[in-house]
């Protein structure tokens, strides 16, 4: 049989495909804007009506509607989130549903060894003339979850999936159950970028040089960045994702991945979340290399570049330089991410530096964001020993190599001046030495 | 070259060795056991006498007298520590010296990056027929120090070190001065091994396969383990340090090395502490293999071996699984050292493991090591994301790849059984689930 008929034969609707989905499984749900939000929905009514129960649900980003973690939906789902977003932070923190810290660089081991997955729904770009689809926007876990041993994929053929390059390809052998949909893959709007990023962004662009690589990420912060790298030249991108920012140096080729030393002339990237001008560029593009995320994440493959720059953002970093990065206390917010994956890789990284950036205070100002505990409940992220450099509005700490008394020195620096009094008689308490900024 | 004449003409009194310190220099201590107390005795001596300035004094572990936190001594150093030490940690927790977080593995990066090593005191063995002097116990960062360009070093040969194989040789051209001593190398006695130990012990050794390649430290713990691995067979050696324990589970024929991928049949190791019979037993002998800490504590070297099982304790963990392995509340008591560089190596590991494991409680049974959130002020130094099995004498608990609600649930298991209910009650307001404990 060749690959265009065994296409045709595994073709159903919605419906008929979420029907393979039974009471007891383990479903694991594409990344972010991969996630094939119609047949997520789909299967949450079949599993409604058919009264399923306890299914284990994983999905990292969520982008869709998410009604798997609606109040009620415990009857028929269990939701078990390594990252979380707007509509399952609810569900966890009410205790509903589960989180399981994951390096986001451990997923893939995750999926194939820890909790392997019965069920894969995922979003691939239409067959090439071989038979391959791609998976486009969304590489990371999702590639690793569908090859896990045992698991059925039910694939959303997508014609506005873009076909992205790399290790990201999977056969219509391998796929179990077709649906064709064309729903628009979901698009970011543009980030607001007001003063404090604008600052924010000039600080790290100073800690760039000609020829870095970076990893960066999505929001107003890095994107920040990208409007102050403008004078910078051959610089290269390996980094989990990336979003139209990037696209718009690299068509005023300022990023070009000349310079790197590892995966020339291609920027790596494992997830790809903007608009559809980033989406369209990723079509076909060899200058785009996607890769699962126990690739691009893992911190010995990411070390391999010299010259790392690794930007990320924090909710709370204490005097010590402990982060964390993904809850407000025991409220959990997010997940760990890529965040230490890339802090390791850049200190691995010959030149190597991570950065972590975020505004000086919260709530307009009233909270400060670096402080002399976390939050308690508010589990650290990038430990003290991780940690290199801090950046705020107000300018840059190092940590790295510091003592704890010259560390919280520079974090005083950089926190917001209607905080620094506080601050400093904790430093005094600490140190039993009077603080004096420098 | 002749080097007994080199040799000769390096050697000076302790007096005149430490003449080459002047003010504002950065003077690192050999570590632990290799830390020389006739050098460092001079060292204040002279500093003191000449009215030097801003000595600071670097020193990971200290065992000695440490002279340099005497009342007064701060008109002269200021002292930084990358492993809090008995004498340095009130002095720290005062404010008077400094702590710098660094994993093990990176130390020798920090000191060469920093620059912060003009003068290198250390203890060396005797130099041997080609002139080599070994480092003897503590290789760690010593080696790469001692290779450094503008570092001089200064070493106090003393025919109580050992002479350690591995790479873990300076020949005598490289020293910048020679000061012979006699005084006897620091020890480290044998723990006391308790009930709680022996459960403890028992537990992680149920853990532990034939063929495994084992870490582990010192203390009642590790050599509890010990105590219960004798039935094994074709354990490996890759580990941060050993102490006295190791010796019996060699002599018994457990460890070969044979199932090692790498440095296969040699117990590699980057620095020692224990009792004398230890130090004898490792001079001069091919079965131990000394090498630099930024490769025998990098990650990725130790996750080379298979089945690598990795044993550190800790002061507390809560729920989550965050462990707190150095301070209570701020007050550092001692620092992360390799327990990271195994943890991460023995996760990636094939077939790798790394236990954490501590005795339930604390001060008689009052207070319990597994919380629902760290004393205000502990540093986690073991993250929630790297951490796999924790061990108790009630249990074993694995938090790898398990949600908050899991993790919780198999601490609780483990905790003392006086301390349940509440860290049950803690569970459901959590978790809005109640717990049958």
């Amino acid at each position: 049989m060749d690959w265009k008929e065994i296409y045709l034969s595994r073709l159903k609707t919605m419906e008929e495909a979420v029907q393979l989905i039974k009471s007891g499984d383990r479903v694991v749900i594409g990344h972010a804007v991969g996630e094939p939000m119609k047949l997520v929905d789909t299967m949450v009514d079949y599993a409604a009506k058919a009264d399923l129960k306890d299914i284990e649900i994983f999905q990292q980003v969520d982008m869709g509607h998410s009604l798997y973690a609606q109040p009620g939906m415990e009857k028929h789902f269990r939701e078990n989130s390594l990252f979380l977003g707007a509509k399952t932070r609810d569900c966890v923190n009410s205790g509903r549903g589960d989180f399981t810290p994951c390096y986001f660089y451990q997923t893939p081991y995750f999926f194939k060894q820890v909790k392997r997955p019965n069920v894969v729904l995922v979003t691939l770009s239409l067959p090439d003339e071989h038979g391959y689809c791609s998976f486009g926007v969304s590489c990371d876990y999702t590639k690793p979850a569908a090859e896990a041993e045992g698991a059925k994929v039910i694939a959303v053929v997508n014609p506005n999936m873009p076909r992205t390059l790399g290790d990201s390809f999977i056969h219509v052998n391998d796929i179990d159950v077709i649906v064709e949909d064309d729903t628009p893959i979901p698009e970011l709007g543009l980030p607001h970028i007001g003063d404090v990023e604008m600052a924010i962004g000039e600080h790290i662009a100073s800690l760039v040089n000609d020829g870095d690589c970076l990893q960066l990420g999505i929001g107003a912060i890095p994107d920040a960045v990208l409007k102050f790298l403008g004078n910078k030249k051959n610089l290269g991108i390996h980094s989990e994702m990336i979003s139209d920012g990037v696209v718009d140096l690299y068509e005023q080729g300022i990023i070009n991945c000349s310079a790197k030393n590892f995966n020339r002339d291609k920027m790596v990237v494992s997830f790809l979340m903007g608009t559809r001008k980033l989406y369209d560029f990723a079509d076909d593009n060899p200058g785009l290399f996607m890769a699962p995320v126990d690739y691009v994440n893992h911190p010995a493959i990411i070390g391999r570049n010299d010259n790392l720059v690794s930007i990320n953002s924090s909710i709370e970093v204490n005097l010590m330089g402990e982060a964390c990065s993904e809850a407000m206390g025991l409220k959990q917010f997010s997940g760990i991410g890529g965040q230490v994956d890339f802090i390791r890789g850049a200190s691995f990284s010959r030149g190597g530096r991570s950065i972590l950036a975020f505004p000086s205070t919260a709530k307009k100002g009233t909270i400060s964001k670096i402080v002399p505990y976390l939050t308690q409940g508010a589990t650290v992220t990038t430990t003290r020993n991780d940690v290199d450099y801090i950046v705020t509005e107000h300018g840059i700490a190092k940590m790295k190599g510091n003592t704890l008394r010259e560390r919280a020195r520079q974090l005083i620096g950089i926190a917001a001046p209607q905080f620094k009094e506080e601050l400093a008689e904790e430093f005094q308490r600490r140190f039993a030495e009077k603080y004096q900024e420098v | 070259m002749d080097w007994k004449k080199i040799y000769a003409s390096k050697l000076k009194s302790p007096q005149e060795a430490v003449k080459i310190i002047r003010s504002g220099d950065t003077v690192l201590i050999g570590h632990a056991a290799s830390e020389p107390d006739l050098l460092l005795s001079a060292m204040v001596d002279y500093v003191v006498d000449q009215d030097l300035k801003s000595i600071h004094i670097v020193q990971q572990h200290d065992m000695g007298a440490c002279r340099f936190f005497e009342p007064g001594m701060e008109k002269h150093f200021r002292y930084t520590s990358l492993f809090i030490g008995a004498r340095s940690r009130s002095y720290i927790a005062e404010g008077k010296g400094d702590f710098t977080p660094c994993f093990f593995n990176r130390i020798p990066n920090y000191v060469t990056q920093t620059d912060c090593a003009d003068v290198f005191l250390v203890t060396l063995s005797p130099p041997d027929e080609h002139g080599y002097c070994s480092y003897g116990l503590s290789c760690d960062f010593a080696k790469e120090v001692g290779e450094q360009k503008n570092t001089k070093v200064i070493a106090a040969v003393n025919p109580n070190m050992p002479r350690v194989m591995g790479d873990n040789f300076i020949h005598v051209s490289n020293l910048e001065a020679i000061v012979e001593s006699n005084e006897p190398i620091h020890e480290h006695g044998r723990p006391f091994i308790g009930e709680v130990e022996e459960k403890i012990g028992e537990n992680i050794a149920g853990l532990v396969r034939d063929g495994d390649c084992l870490q582990l430290g010192i203390g009642a713990i590790p050599d509890a383990v010990l105590k219960f691995l004798g039935d094994k067979r074709d354990l490996g050696i890759h580990s941060e340090m050993i102490s006295d324990g190791i010796i019996d589970l060699y002599e018994k024929g457990a460890i070969t090395g044979k199932k090692k991928n790498i440095d296969r049949e040699k117990m590699v190791v980057t620095f020692m502490m224990g009792t004398r019979t230890l130090y004898d037993f490792v001079h001069d002998n091919p079965a131990i293999c000394m090498m630099p800490v930024s490769y025998v504590n990098d990650p990725f070297v130790i996750s080379q071996n298979d089945n690598v099982v990795s044993i550190n304790s800790a002061l507390q963990i809560d729920l989550m699984g965050q462990v707190c392995a150095e301070a209570i509340g701020l007050k550092q008591y001692s620092a992360v050292g390799g327990q990271m560089d195994f943890v991460r190596g023995a996760s990636a590991s094939k077939g790798g493991r790394s236990i954490i494991a501590f005795g339930s409680t604390t001060k008689g049974g009052t207070i319990s090591k597994i919380v629902p959130f760290l004393t205000e002020g502990a540093a986690v130094t073991t993250s929630r994301n790297d951490v796999d099995y924790i061990v108790t004498e009630n249990g074993v608990a694995r938090l790898k790849g398990k949600c908050l609600r899991d993790r919780a649930k198999e601490l609780i298991k483990i905790a003392a059984p006086a301390f349940r209910d509440e860290l049950s009650i803690e569970f459901e307001k959590r978790f809005g689930e109640v717990l049958l404990v």
